[in-house]
């Protein structure tokens, strides 16, 4: 396991460099220019000002040697120094990453622990009335564009719950309890917003391969025993039925920093989609790179932890790697 | 010169805020169920009681919503710059030598400010300005001629990214500083307009703020001026506070505290201010801005909880034809095409009767427009004849017009972020084509778009151009030798506008000014290098209880704004 390990993680360094080079190559080469977003920047003084920015920034070199520079600095865990703000990358990711990793996380766990039972139930009770039901809500909620809900719940719950930003204006005051309650408060809309098409698509996953496992001889020899049926769906048929959902789960953590722009600008929430969408927009290089080369690696931790859980989940992979690695 | 204010927020056809003109309206929250708006309140008037009536109360804290939020809070800096935090900065935090006088639209004189007064040599060349005493900054430090000094440096200095300040100062020779309270700027050359440049877009940093990197100064941040309002705080993403500065040299603000709340999101800003969580909602979308105006109980909110303001700011927007095209060289055909522009399809279903068709380059209200001067009108007849007087027929009968085998097919650069290109591009178009004309759409972002104006890579393309000020020097626009360098991204080239941009840059008396300016408009919209659209007002509302507010070309004047009990 451990040489298997090894080897997964050396096979990560191309992989990154791969994906570093073609979003550094693909953020220089779109046109436009990071110095020149309004007409002022057009006149001819300007453009000398320009220019000598650009030579302090090393933004003339040939873009290779860009590359390499950046490289380099990020061995050493240098992200740089986003050209608008002029503060370093790690610092403003560093302000928006808690926002998109509680936003994020607990939509993730929200749409896990709903997506599961809703996938068992749906493939235990197939035909059912009320399954049909939800299978049509989730239909139609799946079919829904995030931008269209998040502006309706809005607009019908905006009463209700708060919906802008993860605190109240007055949250330092409260007690440490009341924080937790006010944030927690401010989290329903966008945490539903980001959870719904999950729900969607992992409680289909479950259900499908649900019903493969219901469906297979050693199920039914199961029933055959006379183990109860509870007992037969979550010991046997569940355990079995995981392994697709574990590959989804491992796809969606990169959504964890990834962040979402459309849920971040509608609630009002500074996090890292908002910070991507915006660097891009401004063609603030290192900040689309230090943006870029965190979800890289996450993406690649994600499949890594996802390889070794299916090992966890099932003793024939397990058993295979033993095999080849050693 | 002062092209240097025109900002960027024109791209976007997204301006700032701002409005004028008092009126009756209903204040009191009427009776609940059918509320009825007043003339003045659908208008966008605001009241004598609101704008001028009452005795001042101090206290409160004052909301205001704003879309953008700024890269950082230094005005002068040119990655920082942006229409909205310049207003909300300079006057309220930072002071210039000089403000405007906003009792005297749309003249708007000269009023002290940190200069206790000024003068200018009889060649115009030198500028004495004597400071005021006894003026502090928000750290401490005395205004002395030092600062001032030191914020021309800061602006002169050609590794500062300065330049949308720094193109109005070309011709400062020198600044002198003979005594503590005594500046001296000398000029190379003579200008209408370097007094106003000077004493209205210089705002006065303290020197010992200028030192370091001029990209990350403390005070990019947390800005340190001598103005009414000190910094409060600045949380990212959310809001910035300015509270009252207690030590104020000039009559102090009313208001405890301004919270400027960033919010983009135009549904939800709109949902904020339902609640009623801002005192002055700015950038009013105008689909919301009619949606409000039918006299339902569900419009009750903003009806007799708001006033509406709406304040023609001194912007304008064009369709710009690349005279280096062979088909936009000839002013038959950009005449052609003004009379192809479906103006009042425009007017009434897209910018639903909101904005102002214009013919002029200068302040709507200003002696400088010639009301002479007469809108070419939409006459699809009379724009085919005109280009076939320019030779522009169907020669070979595919049902484009051609001249010398070339066919008129050209390309409108557009930007995607503009809700009102998004809608009058294809209304364009329908048009073009039925005279023969084939326009194709290029969409590029706001990274791209003026880089391509620059080089002058595009056929027909569309910008605002905006000014803080009513004095414009339209030279840098419209003049030939602006081609390279200036923003005459069109290659527009008339010996005649020429010699009077030039003969207007040398003009001191104000009413001989004007009467050449009415000249130039005159000039530039019969040789139509745009296709000149329309003003684009500042549609705003601003709460009942707040009193002493009146929107001018200067923005609100925060100082004076107080909050009925």
């Amino acid at each position: 396991m451990t040489r298997y390990l090894i080897r997964r993680v050396l096979q990560m360094v191309p992989t990154f460099l791969g994906i570093t080079l073609l979003t550094f190559a693909i953020s220089h080469l779109t046109p436009g220019d990071p110095l020149q977003l309004d007409p002022e920047s057009a006149s001819a003084a300007a453009a000398a000002a320009n220019d000598r920015f650009r030579q302090q920034h090393g933004l003339d070199l040939p873009i290779h040697v860009q590359y390499l520079r950046w490289l380099q600095k990020i061995v050493r865990f240098d992200f740089g120094e986003s050209i608008p703000h002029h503060r370093p990358v790690s610092e403003l990711i560093a302000e928006a990453l808690p926002n998109t990793l509680l936003l994020a996380g607990c939509a993730l766990l929200l749409a896990y622990l709903l997506a599961i039972p809703i996938g068992v139930h749906a493939a235990a009770r197939p035909g059912s009335v009320p399954q049909r039901a939800l299978s049509l809500t989730l239909y139609l909620l799946y079919a829904m564009p995030t931008f269209w809900v998040s502006v309706m719940l809005l607009l019908v719950l905006g009463d209700v719950f708060p919906f802008q930003g993860l605190a109240s204006p007055n949250a330092e005051t409260l007690t440490l309890g009341a924080r937790i309650a006010d944030t927690a408060w401010h989290l329903v809309l966008p945490v539903f917003c980001l959870a719904y098409p999950t729900v969607a698509v992992v409680s289909r996953q479950v259900r499908a391969a649900m019903e493969e496992a219901l469906a297979s001889e050693y199920v039914r020899a199961a029933r055959a025993r006379g183990i109860p049926a509870r007992k037969v769906i979550f010991r046997h048929a569940l355990r079995n039925s995981l392994l697709p959902v574990i590959t989804l789960l491992g796809m969606s953590l990169p959504a964890l920093l990834g962040g979402s722009v459309i849920v971040e600008s509608v609630f009002g929430i500074r996090g890292i989609g908002m910070l991507a969408f915006e660097s891009i927009e401004r063609r603030d290089y290192p900040m689309v790179m230090g943006i870029c080369t965190l979800s890289a690696t996450v993406t690649m931790l994600a499949v890594l932890i996802a390889d070794v859980l299916y090992g966890v989940a099932d003793p024939r992979i397990r058993a295979a790697e033993a095999r080849t690695t050693t | 010169m002062s092209r240097a204010l025109v900002t960027a927020a024109a791209l976007l056809f997204a301006a700032c805020s701002c409005k004028q003109t008092p009126g009756p309206a209903d204040a009191a929250p009427g009776p609940a169920a059918v509320p009825v708006p007043t003339a003045g309140w659908l208008k966008g008037e605001l009241p004598f009681d609101v704008t001028d009536a009452g005795t001042p109360v101090r206290g409160g804290t004052f909301t205001l919503r704003v879309a953008t939020e700024p890269l950082g809070l230094n005005r002068l800096h040119d990655q920082q710059v942006e229409g909205m935090m310049a207003r909300y900065t300079v006057g309220p935090v930072y002071e210039t030598l000089a403000e405007v006088d906003r009792d005297t639209h749309p003249d708007y004189r000269l009023k002290p400010l940190l200069a206790e007064s000024w003068s200018e040599s009889p060649d115009h060349l030198v500028l004495t300005v004597k400071l005021r005493k006894g003026v502090k900054f928000h750290n401490g430090d005395k205004l002395t001629s030092k600062d001032l000094k030191a914020t021309f440096d800061a602006i002169l200095n050609p590794d500062n990214l300065t330049n949308s300040v720094r193109s109005a100062f070309g011709d400062l020779a020198s600044v002198a500083t003979p005594d503590e309270h005594t500046v001296v700027l000398t000029m190379k050359k003579a200008h209408f307009n370097h007094v106003r440049n000077v004493l209205l877009f210089v705002p006065v940093f303290p020197a010992s703020g200028l030192k370091g990197d001029w990209n990350t100064l403390p005070l990019n941040r947390a800005p340190i001026g001598t103005g009414p309002f000190k910094f409060g705080g600045w949380e990212s993403g959310k809001q910035l506070t300015l509270v009252r500065n207690d030590d104020y040299w000039g009559p102090k603000a009313l208001l405890d505290k301004v919270v400027v709340r960033f919010v983009k999101d135009e549904t939800v800003a709109t949902q904020l201010w339902e609640r009623g969580e801002f005192d002055l909602m700015t950038r009013i979308q105008p689909t919301v801005w009619r949606s409000i105006e039918a006299p339902i109980a569900a419009n009750a909110w903003a009806i007799t909880g708001y006033h509406r303001v709406n304040f023609v700011e001194n912007y304008y927007q064009w369709i710009g034809w690349n005279e280096e095209r062979p088909f936009f060289a000839d002013v038959r055909v950009r005449r052609a095409l003004a009379m192809l522009y479906p103006a009042d399809k425009v007017e009434k279903n897209i910018d639903l009767g909101l904005e102002l068709p214009t013919t002029c380059m200068f302040y709507r209200p200003s002696a400088s427009c010639d009301s002479a001067v007469k809108p070419i009108a939409y006459d699809p007849k009379a724009a085919v004849a005109l280009l076939k007087e320019a030779g522009w027929e169907d020669h070979n009968g595919d049902g484009v017009l051609d001249k010398d085998n070339v066919p008129f097919r050209f390309t409108f650069l557009s930007n995607p972020h503009s809700v009102k290109l998004g809608k009058l591009v294809p209304l364009l178009q329908e048009e073009l084509k039925k005279a023969g004309i084939e326009m194709d759409v290029e969409k590029v972002d706001s990274a791209q778009y003026v880089g391509r104006l620059r080089k002058h890579d595009f056929d027909a393309a569309s910008l605002g151009w905006a000014n803080n000020d009513v004095a414009t020097d339209q030279y840098q626009v419209y003049h030939s030798t602006q081609k390279t360098g200036g923003s005459n991204f069109v290659s527009y080239a008339s010996p005649r506008a020429d010699a009077l941009m030039e003969q207007i840059r040398q003009t001191f008396d104000e009413a001989e000014r004007a009467a050449l300016e009415r000249k130039l408009h005159a000039t530039l919209y019969e040789e139509q290098p745009y296709l000149f659209l329309s003003n684009r007002p500042q549609l705003d509302a601003v709460k009942t209880h707040v009193r002493g507010i009146r929107p001018s070309l200067a923005w609100y004047d925060l100082k004076k704004i107080w909050l009925a009990p």
